[in-house]
């Protein structure tokens, strides 16, 4: 087992729970503010493909700095679960593009998140998918609000 | 970098974030269900801490430890209060950390069966027990968010 494949049964792992959530999840559950206050999941599941897009982009090009801010204004744009989605699964795709264009050995070298924090590509990766889990939690957690305590992915 | 090195990263990574929002949450908040199905992070956290506990005693002794049921088992992971609830997370990652410590990547690369009946690598079960602590530590960040608390107390950074 290297390192690198670890991440990729990881990041399996998390689109795996993430599609089988995203399934189990309503067009009108999806575009619920929880609360009137917390953000839609059409949102939040948007911007946890979003920022893997972004890490990918970063492990894979350091020296090119990415500025969040203008890159979110596109989120504002993703009204609906399919788009939502779309965006999810691209951002799978080029986390899993950035872990396979990466050595175990490489996953060490020191580089500035593009929010400022310096860290390395393997910690930055793991960001990722550990924000996606984040998000994932607040997707199932709108399913218990509406009275579904299934398990979707078991 | 090793497995071991990386498991340890995103250990911190996963306990720097858990420990900040529930440092930031009210007893009350801690203790407070959403409706519908929801549990209060006095469970949903309580689990995070004890499956942590379990992913340790697992991947060190697979023969001797029993094989858990996958999902919640609410009357079994109620701790009552936030306090309870901490100490047993904070027990969960000082349990995992001192398992990944003593194991090298070839003992981390062994397969073992999960609990939801899965063959994987012991660092994968590690990873899905970190990431289910942080999947209820969302859970506890939207209950933060739905009583008007917008701070993400997690992105200053360690």
């Amino acid at each position: 087992m290297t390192t690198t494949s670890l991440m990729k049964d990881f990041l399996q792992e998390v689109e795996y729970l993430a599609n089988k959530d995203m399934d189990a999840t309503s067009e009108e559950d999806f575009a619920c503010c929880p609360g009137g206050k917390a953000r839609t999941a059409v949102n939040f599941m948007a911007e946890a493909g979003l920022f893997n897009t972004v890490v990918a982009e970063t492990v894979r090009n350091p020296e090119n700095k990415i500025d969040m801010q203008s890159r979110y204004t596109v989120l504002g744009d993703v009204k609906t679960k399919d788009q939502s989605r779309e965006m999810f699964t691209q951002g799978c795709r080029d986390l899993e593009s950035a872990i396979e264009a990466t050595a175990d050995e490489d996953l060490a070298t020191e580089i500035t998140a593009p929010w400022g924090m310096p860290t390395t590509k393997g910690k930055l990766l793991m960001w990722g998918l550990n924000h996606s889990m984040y998000h994932l939690g607040q997707l199932n957690q709108l399913q218990l609000i509406k009275g579904d305590e299934e398990v979707h992915w078991m | 970098m090793t497995v071991q090195k990386l498991l340890l990263d995103y250990l911190s990574q996963v306990e720097h974030m858990v420990t900040k929002e529930v440092e930031n949450s009210s007893d009350e908040l801690f203790e407070k269900s959403l409706g519908g199905a929801t549990r209060p992070a006095t469970n949903y956290m309580t689990e995070a801490g004890f499956f942590c506990s379990y992913a340790a005693r697992y991947i060190k002794d697979p023969i001797n430890t029993e094989l858990i049921n996958a999902g919640p088992q609410p009357d079994k992971t109620e701790a009552g209060t936030k306090r309870k609830s901490n100490i047993l997370l904070l027990k969960g990652f000082k349990d995992l950390r001192r398992a990944i410590e003593s194991m090298n990547d070839m003992e981390l690369g062994q397969t073992i069966t999960a609990p939801w009946g899965q063959v994987i690598t012991k660092s994968h079960l590690v990873i899905h027990a970190l990431g289910h602590a942080n999947y209820h530590n969302g859970q506890l960040a939207i209950t933060q968010l739905m009583e008007g608390d917008q701070n993400l107390y997690w992105i200053k950074q360690q």
